[in-house]
This record gives structure tokens, sequence and C-alpha cells, in this order.
């Protein structure tokens, strides 16, 4: 743990950097650990192009006379991308862990990270199930892309906003930091 | 998928690719060091603390000592010449001193919050009172170093000709605050039988966990529209600015966690500070309130909240239509709210209380 997984940004992000047709990739367990601070253009452009290829598919029902609502592929695709922009954001954990003197902290259960990171998939799951109806229900023969995007951040700005105004995040957030702090070597 | 459908959304992707990658050339040329853009030297040193003096201003005039927070870097208020909270102020003529913290050395995990209230506040407004022959300074006191600033007023009233609280928390339980909420969970005994330096990398991890997604679409209408020129500058200032929040000393910032998240004691008269009691209701000196309206870190109820304990005739407010750091950085604040306080302090004090 900890350092900068060049791997993952690559696999996440060559889709924009390179062009590449790299498939974007949910991997919890290697998630970049420093983004530094003009990264996260590359990290929200990744979403974007994430997103992109979620508006084709949109598009293309419509097209078709199919509803998407219910597309369960659909709905997963896009909330696999809002779980890995909440992961990349909390990700920033482990560089803050590797400022602390902890070297306790590997052998610790995660418990509480885990915690964030299930409290963060249900509520990126109940967005998209409120996101894809009220998509349909709008004028959708006109719905362009940076629509489509914007409707998606809102939702995802709604959902997140619930959730870290939550009891069970807020604990979780809380019990993370205490752990660390707790795991740090006593000089 | 259809070959026309895929093929449109493909070449908008495609283009938004090459706009990425133009920025992303244009943000590796461009990258530079993160400074004040005003002239400035340092007058004094104490411990980690050191004061700078800003050039320009009225020799004759009250000298202004900005006191700013200790979990971010304090050249946001000067990062650039035309978003310079410091600039405006020495147009109006004052005399502009920033008491810079320093860099949290790892000795400072002991030192508490007096350190830094009785201390290094109380060294720079010595420094001041002696070599401009001043009986009082002015203070303006942003965000936390506000709520250190208004302690600070509060033990050592007659030290401070004015007080110029900007987005300054004081009342820790009002309003909407997601840090207070977050620091309801925090078990600060922990930092207090452990004392250690809190990363800064920590700190800016809880920034910007805040609100992301708005900062996802800010970023990728970035990368559409991008800015040029000296605008570009300043945004990536501004990226390098939230970035890099500084360590933390453990023990004060523990003490900061408790004793005013938690326990919302400035407001409950039970903060002491080095022994001594700190009271709101000892402010003696003309205080101007300014908060911002849409400030998603400081909720401006939590600002205003320092009305209930100031005397009527001492007290003004200025409610920013804006938010948290747009009041110290953008254009709008530029023209209308800093130089606003410029003129408030250049007013002559007409309030003295018995």
């Amino acid at each position: 743990m900890g350092g900068i997984d060049d791997d993952y940004a690559r696999a996440s992000c060559d889709n924009l950097a390179n062009g590449s047709d790299h498939e974007y990739t949910l991997r919890q367990d290697n998630h970049p650990t420093d983004v530094g601070p003009f990264q996260k253009y590359l990290f929200s452009g990744a979403c974007y192009v994430q997103i992109g290829q979620c508006y084709a598919l949109v598009k293309q029902a419509i097209e078709q006379g199919r509803n998407f609502s219910d597309d369960q592929q659909l709905r997963s695709r896009l909330a696999a991308v809002w779980q890995n922009y909440v992961i990349q954001q909390s990700g920033a954990m482990s560089s803050a862990y590797a400022g602390l003197d902890a070297p306790n902290y590997e052998d610790q259960q995660w418990h509480w990270v885990h915690k964030l990171y299930q409290e963060a998939q249900q509520a990126g799951i109940e967005a998209m199930e409120q996101l894809l109806p009220a998509l349909e229900q709008m004028d959708s023969e006109h719905l362009d892309l940076q629509q489509f995007f914007v409707s998606w951040a809102g939702a995802c700005d709604q959902a997140y906003s619930r959730l870290i105004r939550s009891d069970a995040f807020a604990r979780a957030i809380g019990e993370v930091v205490n752990t660390m702090l707790g795991a740090a070597k006593h000089e | 998928m259809s070959d026309e459908t895929s093929v449109d959304v493909a070449a908008e992707l495609d283009q938004f690719r090459k706009r990425y990658q133009q920025l992303n050339r244009q943000i590796t040329a461009q990258q530079g060091q993160l400074d004040w853009s005003s002239p400035n030297s340092v007058v004094l040193e104490h411990g980690a603390m050191r004061l700078r003096h800003f050039e320009g201003g009225d020799l004759t005039q009250i000298p202004l000592l900005i006191v700013y927070s200790h979990v971010n870097q304090p050249c946001v208020i000067d990062l650039h010449p035309d978003h310079s909270l410091v600039k405006r102020i020495i147009e109006k003529g004052h005399r502009v001193y920033i008491l810079d913290w320093g860099e949290v050395r790892e000795p400072d995990r002991e030192n508490d919050i007096s350190v830094y209230v009785e201390e290094y506040i109380d060294a720079a407004v010595s420094y001041l009172q002696q070599h401009g022959g001043f009986e009082a300074v002015n203070l303006l006191g942003i965000c936390q170093g506000g709520t250190f600033a208004l302690c600070y007023a509060c033990l050592h009233p007659t030290k401070v000709n004015k007080l110029v609280t900007l987005v300054t928390p004081v009342d820790f339980h009002a309003g909407d605050s997601l840090l207070t909420h977050w620091a309801r969970f925090l078990d600060m005994n922990i930092l207090a039988s452990n004392p250690q330096n809190i990363p800064g990398t920590l700190i800016t991890m809880l920034f910007q966990m805040m609100r992301p997604f708005e900062d996802m679409i800010r970023q990728v209408q970035q990368i559409d529209q991008p800015a040029v020129g000296r605008k570009l500058e300043l945004m990536m200032k501004m990226d390098q600015w939230v970035y890099h929040c500084p360590d933390q000393p453990g023990r004060a910032f523990a003490q900061f966690v408790q004793g005013f998240f938690q326990e919302n004691a400035l407001v409950q008269d039970s903060l002491e500070i080095g022994g001594n009691q700190v009271r709101l209701d000892s402010l003696q000196m003309p205080v101007l309130n300014v908060f911002a309206k849409y400030d998603h870190l400081v909720p401006p109820e939590s600002s205003a909240a320092l009305k209930r304990f100031v005397d009527s005739s001492a007290y003004q407010e200025l409610e920013f239509e804006g938010g948290h750091i747009g009041l110290l950085v953008s254009k709008k604040a530029q023209l209308t709210i800093l130089p606003e306080i410029g003129t408030w302090l250049a007013e002559p004090v007409e309030y003295r209380p018995s």
C-alpha cells in the first residue's frame, strides 16, 4: 500500500489520455493513492468518457424505441463510474496514512474503510435507480451528451451530499481517522 | 449499437480526449511554484512563525495584522495580483503584515493552541507595537485564523484597535456544518495520549471529500472550454493550493477539534487558552464580521453568531453573495467586499466602551 499506482491510473485513464480502447475497470484493491494537484482533470475526464460510452447505449435504446430505465447493464455501468470516482476520492486516505508513522495499520481489518465503500456503493446504486427513469421522462429524443453527463453528475452530487451527511458515513470516516491515529507509532 | 450513433459519440469523445491532452500540455508547460505574488519580507521569526511585511501602504496608518487559518497555505490571499486580498487592502493605504504559521516540525506535535494564540500572535502584535509606536494594531482573521484572532482579541482587548473576522466559525454547532458532523465521531483522546502531527494529506483528503461531483463538473468544463493566459495561471495556482494543506500540530489539532467542533466551547464561555478563560463579551473594539452566503466550509450562521456577543454599536457585518474561497479570491470580491473592508479599517474609531 502507499505510493502512486501507475498501473491503475493507466488502466482507468488510457481511454482519455492516449485514446486507447481500454475499458474502465474497477479495482478496489489497487486504486491510485496520490493523484497530484492536476491529475483530477485526468480522473474527471476519464469519468466523462465512461459516461459518454453509457450515453451511446442510451442513444441506441432511444433510436430503437426501447426503454432504457430497466437496463441492468447500463445501470451497473453508471453506478460503477460513481463507485470508481468516489473510491478515487477516498483513495487519498492511503496517501494520508503514508504521512503517519503507522506501521501496524497494514494489519488492521480495514473494517471501516470497507464500511465506507459499502455505504458509497449502495448510495450509487440507489442514485442510478432514480436517474434512468427520470431521464426517460425527459425529452430523450434531444438528450445530448452534455445534458446526459450533467444529469448523471447532478444525481451523483445529490446522492453524495446525502451520503456524507448520514450518521453511518460520518461514523465510518471518523473511525477510519481514529484507526489511523491509533495505529501510529508513538515516538 | 447502431453504427451511426456509435460513430457520432466516438467522434465527440475523441474531440474531448484531444482537448484534455491539450490542457494537459498547457498545465505541464506552465506549472510553477505556489508563492506570494506581492513583494514581501520576513521581519520577525518566532519559533516556526514568520511575520511578513508587504511593500506599500501608509506608514502613519495603524498596521494591519492578518491571521490566516492553520489548515491551508496563507498565500491564497495573494496568489495573483488581480486576485489578492493583500493588494486590495494595501490599495486603501494600509500597512499589511501576515502571520505565516510556518512549517510544522516534529517537536511541534506537543504544541497546544496557546502557542499559536498567546505566543505567535502576541509576538507579532508586540513587534508591531514596538516598531510602529502604536498602542494597538488592527487584526484581520480568516477562517480558523479568525477564530484564533477572536480568541486573542478577547484575551488582550487593549492590544486590538479594530477586529475583522472573515468567514470565521464562531458557533460551531450552527447551520449545516459538514465538518462539525464528521468531527462528532473523532476520538481526540487517541491524539491526546499519543500526540503526533497530522499529515496535511489527511486534511486535503477531508476537504476533497466534501463535494467531489461539483469539482468533477467544473473540471470537465475546464477540459471542454479551457481557460487561457492569466486565468489558467490562477486556476493552476488554486489547484496547487487546494492540494497542499500543511501538516497540523497534533495536540493543538486535538484541542481544536474537541474544544471548538465537539464542545462548542467558544460560545459556551467554557474555553480556556493558556489557563485563561476566553469570553466573547470581553471584545472591546469595533468589529467587522464578514461571511459568505454560500460557504460550504463555515456556514454563515456560524459566523453571524458573533453578533450575539458584541455591543451593537461596535458591530457591523457584511454578507458576501458567494462561497468561502470566492470571498478571498473571486473577481467579484476584489471589486466589492475587499475594498469595503479597507475602507472600514480606515474610518476613525468612534466606539470605545468604558
